[in-house]
């Protein structure tokens, strides 16, 4: 069936300074040593030598499958898939396998972690824990990847790829050389050592099922994407952004954007949609360097605000490197508030 | 462009590519018929590995241009898809100035790597995306559209075909430019060596002696387009592409998994996705990577789809001529067999000494003329990430459109 949209039944994320889907929507953090304690977030065996990236990835899984309520199992496990976003999620793992090389040779490459110079193996664990075999797949567009992930996993479940869809995005921190502004060869806002300059950690998962068969515990979503040249930004940004978002835009807009030409270009025209359609728009600062978990995770965080009754939300994404995405929400009436009212 | 009436078939009207088999896709066929290209030593310092060699585009030939997007400093990868996606829409007969409404669809997984690992051995490292590609295309090209990168490792072009194909099928888009594109990395080849999966001779698929893949640098992109609008325009599509399936072993982190169970659905889903049977098929582009593990799994599970007429198969192992170009490998493939079908033949296999556990027929004295014009096409990834694609002659007759 294709709706263009997908069910949110399950939510799930593992971050710094976040103790659930409630507190997603607050300024991140840095990642304290020890913020991520495997035995706790993934107690059994067959954990404690995977790279801590996919550990965040599998930790969120079980919250979002857990949240569902078991619908998860439910499904035929040929029915079963998976879209997973990354940026800089094996950024530091590479540097560390490729000096190895450079050092000591590839016979001294861990033989626990060399599988992760394939990107893809993040998520690869994800499959063999939730026993998926429709699908899994990553994408890794900058910044926007996690938004991309929602608009794949509507595609392949319209096409029949699947019935039952977990959609995350990952990320671990950048090496300190990495995440210096001076290794940096594009854009940096000021604000180098804050979380969202490629210091971001963790994952988040969104549990997603076809609307007419789901429960849309938390409302339902869809995406799309588009293309804002960084060399024409400022004259394109109007024609390309107006075009993305439509004319009926949502009540509010969380903007992730950085200082660079296409995040300038998308604030200035947020401005003014601002002033002719009312629209609350949250900027939330960023990097060239911050990585794919943040569009997300503001996602998951507005689906687990509650409210008395549906209300429509966006969460907008450009990256440096021009390509732009969108998520549009509608948050279904949940919680006490929404009770209160029924009652 | 309007993509949402007409006939919603997708077909093949664009090609373009740049490998160690040659530079434009005339150049690649012919360099296929010859036997393809030929291992190098890779021009990377700080090499510190057993097997170092590549299938490399001959560096004389990687573009210079573009260097830089927004900011970031551009490797190979970038410029090569760059050049390959200019050569496909100018195949296709669409001008890079009306490409506004063209998504691009790239898979891309260690895209920029070389730049980083180049510069690290200078003592100069610098952070940069690792997977810009896509991005680079789409300004190149002009895209207004959805600009994607997927980065399923070594099935990535074989998902982002099947996106695409999906998206012509929905309306979403009356073209889509898909390819994929890699350069050079260091770290890939010391973890395929750390691995034991790289073969220090060359690439070797179903041979006795195989000892692990071997890599190949480069980039293919082909212009898939909704048969009903690339009619309007007076476009002559090569193929079509009709059917794909996905599956996942769920097994292992980068074994195969030995029953072969998810890679025979996803050739059966493909098959029936296509409306067609295993009798219609008259070639088979096997994932096929020289790994030993994976070509014996691969040669039964083509067992168990074709049965008794998988002798009489002919199968093309497209990476012992090319090397595997990883992200890239399923769109090369993809290119490939459209050229077979508009060459009605396969070109001879390079001369091996086959393994008995692979028993597949892989001709190898000459070119065989496909008995029946469908190509199938599998691409298999670390994490048992499968997918199969058909591509078949396009008739133009609509009874077939979904």
């Amino acid at each position: 069936m294709s709706s263009g949209e997908l069910a949110v039944a399950g939510l799930g994320i593992v971050a710094p300074g976040v103790s659930g889907p409630e507190d997603a929507l607050a300024p991140a953090a840095p990642a304290p040593p020890g913020w991520f304690r495997t035995e706790v977030a993934l107690p059994g065996r067959g954990y404690r030598r995977l790279p801590d990236a996919s550990k965040y990835l599998l930790a969120a899984s079980r919250l979002a499958v857990g949240d569902a309520g078991g619908r998860f199992a439910e499904t035929p496990r040929e029915h079963r898939g998976a879209v997973v976003a990354i940026n800089n999620t094996g950024a530091a793992l590479l540097e560390e396998l490729d000096r190895t090389i450079v050092d000591k040779g590839a016979e001294e490459l861990p033989p626990s972690s060399t599988p992760f110079g394939a990107m893809s193996s993040f998520a690869g664990r994800l499959s063999m824990e939730h026993d998926i075999t429709g699908f899994n797949l990553t994408v890794n567009s900058p910044l926007t990847a996690g938004l991309d992930a929602i608009q794949t996993a509507v595609r392949a479940v319209a096409a029949g790829r699947a019935r039952t869809v977990l959609v995350g995005a990952v990320e671990e921190a950048l090496s300190p050389s990495q995440s210096s502004p001076s290794q940096s060869s594009s854009a940096q806002s000021s604000s180098a050592q804050s979380p969202a300059n490629g210091l971001q950690a963790g994952a988040v998962v969104l549990h997603c099922e076809p609307p007419g068969e789901g429960e849309a515990r938390y409302g339902t979503c869809r995406a799309r994407g588009t293309f804002l040249d960084p060399a024409a930004a400022a004259s394109d940004a109007a024609a390309v952004l107006a075009a993305l978002v439509g004319d009926d835009p949502p009540d509010r807009i969380d903007a992730v954007l950085d200082d660079s030409a296409v995040g300038t270009a998308a604030a200035r025209w947020l401005d003014r949609l601002t002033g002719e359609h009312g629209v609350a728009v949250v900027i939330v600062p960023s990097t060239a360097q911050a990585g794919c978990l943040v569009p997300l995770q503001r996602v998951l965080g507005l689906f687990a605000q509650e409210h008395t009754a549906p209300v429509r939300r966006g969460v907008l994404a450009a990256s440096d490197q021009g390509t732009v995405a969108f998520a549009e929400l509608t948050v279904a009436p949940r919680g006490a508030a929404a009770k209160g009212k029924e009652n | 462009m309007n993509p949402s009436d007409g006939d919603r078939r997708a077909v093949i009207t664009g090609l373009g590519t740049i490998s160690c088999a040659g530079t434009d896709v005339d150049a690649y066929w012919d360099g296929l018929l010859a036997g393809g290209g030929e291992p190098v030593e890779v021009p990377m310092p700080h090499l510190n590995m057993r097997a170092k060699k590549m299938y490399l585009v001959d560096r004389a030939q990687v573009p210079a241009e573009p260097s830089h997007h927004a900011g970031a400093a551009l490797g190979t990868g970038p410029r090569l898809a760059v050049a390959a996606a200019g050569q496909a829409l100018a195949d296709a007969g669409l001008e890079p100035g009306a490409c506004g409404d063209v998504p691009v669809l790239l898979g891309v997984e260690m895209g920029n790597m070389d730049v980083q690992e180049t510069r690290r051995s200078a003592g100069d490292p610098v952070w940069t995306p690792l997977a810009p590609t896509a991005a680079v295309v789409g300004a190149a090209i002009g895209s207004r559209a959805a600009v994607t990168s997927v980065g399923n490792a070594c099935s990535a072009t074989g998902y982002a075909l099947a996106i695409a194909l999906d998206m012509i099928r929905a309306g979403e888009a009356a073209a889509v430019l898909v390819g994929g594109a890699e350069g050079i990395t260091r770290v890939g080849l010391g973890a395929f060596n750390r691995l034991g999966a790289a073969d220090p001779v060359r690439c070797r698929p179903f041979a006795r002696d195989r000892a692990g893949t071997m890599f190949g640098d480069g980039s293919a992109v082909v212009v898939l387009e909704a048969a009903g609008h690339a009619r309007r325009r007076g476009a002559e599509p090569y193929a079509e592409l009709a059917g794909a399936a996905w599956s996942c072993d769920a097994y292992h982190a980068t074994a195969p998994d030995p029953s072969g169970d998810q890679i025979v659905r996803a050739m059966t889903e493909a098959l029936a996705d296509a409306g067609m049977s295993g009798s219609d098929i008259g070639c088979v582009i096997p994932h096929g990577t020289g790994t030993p593990l994976n070509d014996v799994v691969e040669s039964r599970a083509l067992h168990r789809v074709f049965g008794e007429r998988t002798r009489e198969l002919p199968l093309f192992s497209l990476k012992a001529m090319i090397g595997h170009t990883t992200g890239a490998a399923g769109v090369f493939a993809c290119l490939t067999a459209t050229l077979m079908l508009r060459h009605r033949r396969s070109p001879a296999n390079v001369p091996i000494d086959q393994d008995p556990e692979c028993d597949v027929w892989l001709p190898q004295d000459r070119a065989v003329p496909l008995q029946e014009p469908a190509v199938m096409v599998n691409t298999y990834a670390f994490g048992g990430n499968n997918t199969s694609f058909v591509v078949r002659e396009f008739t133009g007759d609509a009874e077939g459109a979904p």
